[in-house]
C-alpha cells in the first residue's frame, strides 16, 4: 500500500446519501470521496443544504451511506465510537446535568477510577477556562461558555478525531472570533485531526490547513485549497495579509456560484 | 393561600346555590339534601369508622393499581418511542380502547377474578396504563436526537441512553401521564365498586342507594 494512503486518518469512497421520505428522494451527497491526514485541519464549505453535515454524521457513525464507505484509521466505521468526537452547531448539553456533570459523561464509558474521572474533568474545565461554572447548569450560561463545555466534554475522553458540525455558527461575531482562537490553541496544543464545516468562508481559510468546497445538492466535491498561510502572527496580522484575502476571495468565488445555482 | 381562598370561591358559591335550591324545595329535599344535611352524614360516616374501612380498600386498590400501570406504563412508553416495530403494534390498539370506558370491562374481570381487590385492581391497572404510556412515549420520542447521537459518540450504549437520556428528558411529560393517571384511578376504582364489591368506597355508595338515603350516597 502506498505510503500516502496509510497516513489517511479518514477516508470515505464514493460516499453518497440518498433519503426517502414519501415518494421523494432527496440525494444528499453524491460519490463524495475525501480523506484528511492525521494532525490536518480540513474544513468543508458549501451552501445551506449541500450535505456537508450529512457528511460528518455519517463519519460520526449516526447515520449509513447509500453506497461507499467511511475509513477511519483504515477500518470502515460501522457506528459511533469514542475514537471520533462530535460538537455540535446546538451544544447538545444535557440540560439536566450541571457543566461538570455533562463533563463527566464522556468518562463515565472510560476505564478509569470515580478520582481519575474528576481529576480529568477538572483538567478540561480548566483547559477551556470554565472554572466557576462547573455547577451550573446549561440554560444559566452563554452561547459561548456552552460550546466550551461542548469541546471539554469531547475533548476529555481523548478522541483521535474532532467532527465540528458549524461550532460557532450560533454565536455572534465576537465571541466567534474568540472562540475561533481558542479552536486553534486547542487543536495546536492537541494535535488532533479536524474535520470542521462551516459557511464562513474567512472561519475556514482561518482555521484550515486545507479547504473543500462542496457543491449545491446534491453535495460532492467542486475545488479544493491548500490554505498554507504563515501562522506566526496575531490573529490581525494573519486575516489582514494579502495572502489570506487572495485566497479568500478565491474560495468566495467557487462558493457564490453553488449558493446561486442552488437558489435558481 | 390567597389561591387557596380565591379557588374556594366558586365551590362555595354552587354550594350556596345547592343549598338554596334544596332548602325552598325547588327540588325535593328528600331527593336532593342541602349541603349543609350531606355535610353532616359525611360527618357521622367519618366519625363513625363505619367508613374507614371501605376508604382503606379503595385507597388500595387505587393505588396499587396506580402503581403497577407507572411501572408498565413507562416501560411501554419508551420501548414504543425506541422500536418503530412495537409502536406500530401498540399504538392501534391504545387509540381503539382509550376512550373506552373501563368500567366496561368490569364484568369481564370479575368473571376472572371475582368480586375481591384484584378484579379491580386489573381495571385501574389497565385505565391507567394508557394516559402513563401516551405521555411517556411522546416525551422520550421527543428527545432531542443530538442528545442521544452525543451519548453514543461518549460511547454510551442502548442502556444508558435510556436511562440517562431519554428518561431524564421524558420525565416531564411522565409525570404529566401520572398526574392524569392519578385522577383515572379513583374514578375507575369507584366505578367498579359501585358495580360489584363487599367493600370500598363505590360499594358503601351502592348500599346506600338500596336503603334510599341520598345524604349518605352523595357524602
Amino acid at each position: 500500500m502506498p505510503l500516502i494512503e496509510r497516513m489517511a486518518k479518514i477516508e470515505t469512497q464514493g460516499l453518497s446519501k440518498t433519503y426517502r421520505s414519501g415518494g421523494e428522494t432527496t440525494v444528499a451527497l453524491n460519490d463524495l470521496t475525501i480523506s484528511v491526514r492525521e494532525g490536518e485541519f480540513l474544513t468543508i464549505v458549501g451552501p445551506s443544504g449541500c450535505g456537508k453535515s450529512t457528511l460528518l454524521y455519517i463519519i460520526a457513525g449516526f447515520l449509513k451511506p447509500s453506497a461507499g464507505r467511511v475509513l477511519v484509521d483504515g477500518r470502515p466505521v460501522e457506528a459511533p465510537g469514542t475514537d471520533r468526537g462530535i460538537v455540535f452547531q446546538e451544544y447538545a448539553l444535557f440540560p439536566w446535568r450541571t457543566v461538570l456533570d455533562n463533563i463527566l459523561f464522556g468518562l463515565e464509558y472510560q476505564a478509569l477510577s470515580r478520582p481519575e474521572r474528576l481529576a480529568r474533568a477538572r483538567q478540561y474545565i480548566e483547559f477551556m477556562g470554565l472554572e466557576g461554572f462547573e455547577h451550573r447548569y446549561p440554560k444559566e450560561l452563554s452561547g459561548g461558555m456552552k460550546q466550551r463545555v461542548a469541546l471539554a466534554r469531547t475533548l476529555c475522553y481523548n478522541p483521535d478525531v474532532l467532527l465540528l458540525d458549524e461550532p460557532f455558527g450560533a454565536l455572534d461575531a465576537q465571541t466567534r472570533e474568540i472562540m475561533q482562537d481558542e479552536l486553534l490553541r486547542v487543536w495546536r496544543e492537541t494535535k488532533k485531526t479536524v474535520l470542521m464545516v462551516t459557511h464562513s468562508v474567512s472561519e475556514a481559510v482561518y482555521l484550515s490547513d486545507r479547504v473543500i468546497v462542496m457543491t449545491s445538492r446534491p453535495g460532492t466535491r467542486k475545488a479544493e485549497f491548500a490554505v498554507g498561510l504563515d501562522r506566526a502572527g496575531s490573529r490581525e496580522q494573519i486575516i489582514l495579509t494579502p495572502a489570506f484575502a487572495e485566497l479568500q476571495s478565491r474560495i468566495w468565488m467557487q462558493v457564490r456560484e453553488e449558493v446561486l445555482r442552488s437558489r435558481t | 393561600m390567597a389561591r387557596t381562598l380565591q379557588g374556594s370561591v366558586p365551590v362555595l358559591i354552587v354550594a350556596g346555590l345547592w343549598e338554596l335550591t334544596s332548602r325552598l324545595a325547588l327540588i325535593d329535599p328528600e331527593h336532593l339534601p342541602p349541603v349543609s344535611a350531606i355535610l353532616r352524614a359525611w360527618a357521622d360516616l367519618v366519625f363513625s369508622g363505619h367508613i374507614l374501612p371501605h376508604l382503606a380498600a379503595t385507597l388500595y386498590r387505587a393505588l396499587a393499581g396506580l402503581l403497577l400501570a407507572i411501572v408498565f406504563g413507562v416501560a411501554l412508553g419508551v420501548w414504543m418511542a425506541r422500536s418503530r416495530p412495537v409502536e406500530r403494534f401498540v399504538d392501534p390498539l391504545i387509540t381503539l380502547t382509550y376512550p373506552l370506558p373501563k368500567v366496561a370491562i368490569i364484568p369481564l374481570t370479575m368473571l376472572w377474578f371475582g368480586i375481591g381487590h384484584l378484579a379491580k385492581i386489573l381495571v385501574v391497572f389497565i385505565g391507567c396504563m394508557m394516559p402513563v404510556i401516551i405521555h411517556t412515549f411522546h416525551g422520550a420520542r421527543g428527545a432531542d436526537h443530538l442528545l442521544i447521537w452525543s451519548a453514543q459518540a461518549m460511547g454510551a450504549g442502548e442502556r444508558a441512553i435510556l436511562r440517562k437520556v431519554i428518561l431524564p428528558a421524558a420525565l416531564p411529560a411522565v409525570l404529566s401521564g401520572i398526574r392524569i393517571a392519578l385522577a383515572f384511578s379513583f374514578v375507575i376504582v369507584i366505578g367498579a365498586e359501585l358495580v360489584a364489591s363487599r367493600a370500598g368506597l363505590g360499594e358503601a355508595k351502592t348500599g346506600s342507594m338500596t336503603t334510599c338515603s341520598p345524604r349518605s350516597w352523595l357524602s
